[in-house]
């Protein structure tokens, strides 16, 4: 039987690798080698969206649902919220890569929904710094209606106006990323960065692995953000190591909530 | 349709606006669950707001013991009397049981204060007088007298912890009775909560939830219900799979807090 330490010491090393991988693949990959190779699936990268990054996130935001009408935590909400938005936003950004939406459509709803799922992140990793929860479990029930339908409201509204052209362009084909998807990467990046390491700071006093787990989650998504930062075109390499990055976010945001059903157990055995 | 309010507003949410008009109502439980002060409450709002007097009979205490409990929450029983909202009335079960028992008790006291509400505290004192078998012809016998006069009698049971939902069913009740309160203690986490349930409201819609309630020094105050817990009824709560996930994913994050 492995050690939870040992577990978290394996679960550590996709980190470097991913990072590595994006750095080498910017030094050496010329930007036409970059477009010959792109490869947009566009059926299977939408499925793999779903899957792993939706997919994973309705069974954190169910979870912290739960978690949140029985406790009241804000930083709970948020966290779940979080998750719900960046999900959603992955998943619709998958589907609309192809028509009606397109790359731009696609980039502009994904860039967006991670900087504003970033926002709801760091809110969550700093509300654990103070109290924050709501004794009122009436108004439970309508703080999480509202928190999870915004979550979901915004990057819906955001994809109706981006379908509309209603949207600054954040990628132009042939040409690349705009400023304006730069800046909102960038945000984005940087908040997500700090919200997991604000979550692995806790984990450090508290040695849970559920803050390991979904601390290295947020890592993970992190590097993918970074990846599409430094990508050449939509589905070239960088992209598709920063797609595998946050798929593996997605599957370490499941093993979190595993060692959440290995606590509740009583059980230190696996992957805590 | 009339319903009489108990005044809790929870409670009264539960009973979808009310007990029914002269419905036969048993609050059941163990001792020291507040069966006793769910009744005293239920006449002294009915009295005090709702402008329904009531008649509280008890078998058990005598009734300096009954002014003063009252007190404690804040309900002046003497006031009520003297301004004729409320009569305690302290007797043996008995004179109860005697034939015409229930109108040379009553008779002139409902005639005078003509009261909605009646209380009788508790079954149990007149199963100690009846033969084996006879409590449910005399109960219905006291029932019927106080519903056929426009009076909504509320009776209590006092059962055996683990026992408090069938007792009245054991003891051939449930027939009678047209809305069973149950009051019951649960060991939730290593400590002892207060649960209510209406398990039983005939001819209405009722929230069929466990609720937990505490008895405050203004009454009882019904409050959530015991979501996520399975088992309570039976002695035995423990929470589902989920609810034991969500626990363990909260103090992941509270337990983190309250190290800061």
């Amino acid at each position: 039987m492995i050690s939870p330490n040992k577990t978290r010491r394996i679960g550590v090393i996709p980190v470097p690798i991913f990072v590595a991988l994006i750095a080498i693949f910017d030094v050496t990959l010329p930007t036409s080698v970059a477009a010959s190779a792109a490869f947009n699936p566009l059926l299977v990268f939408a499925a793999l969206q779903t899957l792993f990054l939706f997919g994973t996130s309705v069974v954190v935001a169910y979870i912290s649902l739960k978690s949140y009408l029985s406790g009241g935590s804000r930083t709970i909400l948020l966290l779940g919220s979080g998750t719900l938005a960046w999900g959603f936003a992955s998943m619709v950004a998958g589907w609309l890569l192809s028509p009606p939406g397109g790359p731009n459509v696609a980039v502009t709803v994904s860039n967006s929904g991670a900087l504003f799922a970033s926002l709801l992140f760091i809110a969550s990793a700093t509300t654990t710094m103070r109290e924050g929860s709501s004794r009122d479990s009436k108004r439970r029930t309508l703080k999480l209606l509202l928190a999870y339908g915004g979550a979901v409201g915004f990057p819906a509204v955001l994809t109706a106006f981006a379908l509309l052209g209603e949207t600054p362009a954040f990628f132009v084909p042939g040409v690349g990323s705009t400023v304006l998807r730069q800046a909102v990467v960038t945000a984005g990046l940087f908040l997500f960065a700090a919200s997991s390491i604000l979550f692995m700071r806790l984990y450090r006093d508290s040695r849970s692995g559920i803050l390991f787990w979904y601390s290295m989650a947020l890592a993970l998504t992190t590097i993918g953000l970074a990846a599409f930062y430094f990508g050449r075109t939509v589905g070239d390499p960088i992209a598709w190591t920063g797609r595998i990055a946050t798929y593996l976010g997605g599957i370490y945001s499941l093993i979190a909530i595993w060692s959440a059903v290995r606590g509740s157990q009583g059980s230190h055995a696996g992957p805590q | 349709m009339v319903r009489n309010k108990t005044g809790i507003v929870e409670l009264d949410e539960m009973l979808r606006g009310g007990f029914m008009d002269k419905d036969a109502v048993m609050v059941a439980g163990s001792a020291g669950t507040g069966k006793t002060t769910l009744a005293l409450e239920y006449l002294v709002n009915g009295a005090t707001q709702f402008g329904e007097p009531g008649i509280y009979l008890t078998f058990e205490q005598l009734p300096d013991q009954i002014y003063r409990d009252a007190e404690n929450f804040g309900w002046d029983l003497r006031k009520l009397e003297g301004e004729d909202k409320l009569r305690v009335v302290c007797t043996s079960p008995d004179l109860l049981l005697e034939p015409e028992g229930e109108e040379q008790l009553l008779g002139e006291t409902i005639r005078e204060l003509r009261p909605r509400r009646m209380v009788i505290d508790s079954l149990n004192h007149l199963e100690m007088y009846v033969p084996r078998g006879d409590l449910r012809k005399e109960a219905y016998r006291i029932l019927m007298y106080l519903k056929t006069r426009g009076i909504s009698p509320l009776v209590i049971w006092e059962a055996q912890q683990g026992l408090d939902s069938y007792a009245a069913t054991q003891a051939g009740m449930s027939f009678l009775i047209d809305c069973l309160v149950l009051l019951k203690f649960v060991e939730i986490n290593s400590s002892m909560k207060k649960a209510l349930a209406i398990m039983k409201m005939r001819g209405s819609d009722h929230d069929k939830r466990l609720r937990e309630y505490e008895i405050t020094a203004h009454g009882l105050r019904v409050a959530a219900p015991f979501s996520g817990y399975e088992g309570i009824i039976t002695g035995s709560p423990h929470r589902s799979l989920t609810q034991e996930v969500a626990g363990a994913w909260d103090s992941a994050f509270t337990k983190t807090k309250h190290k800061q």
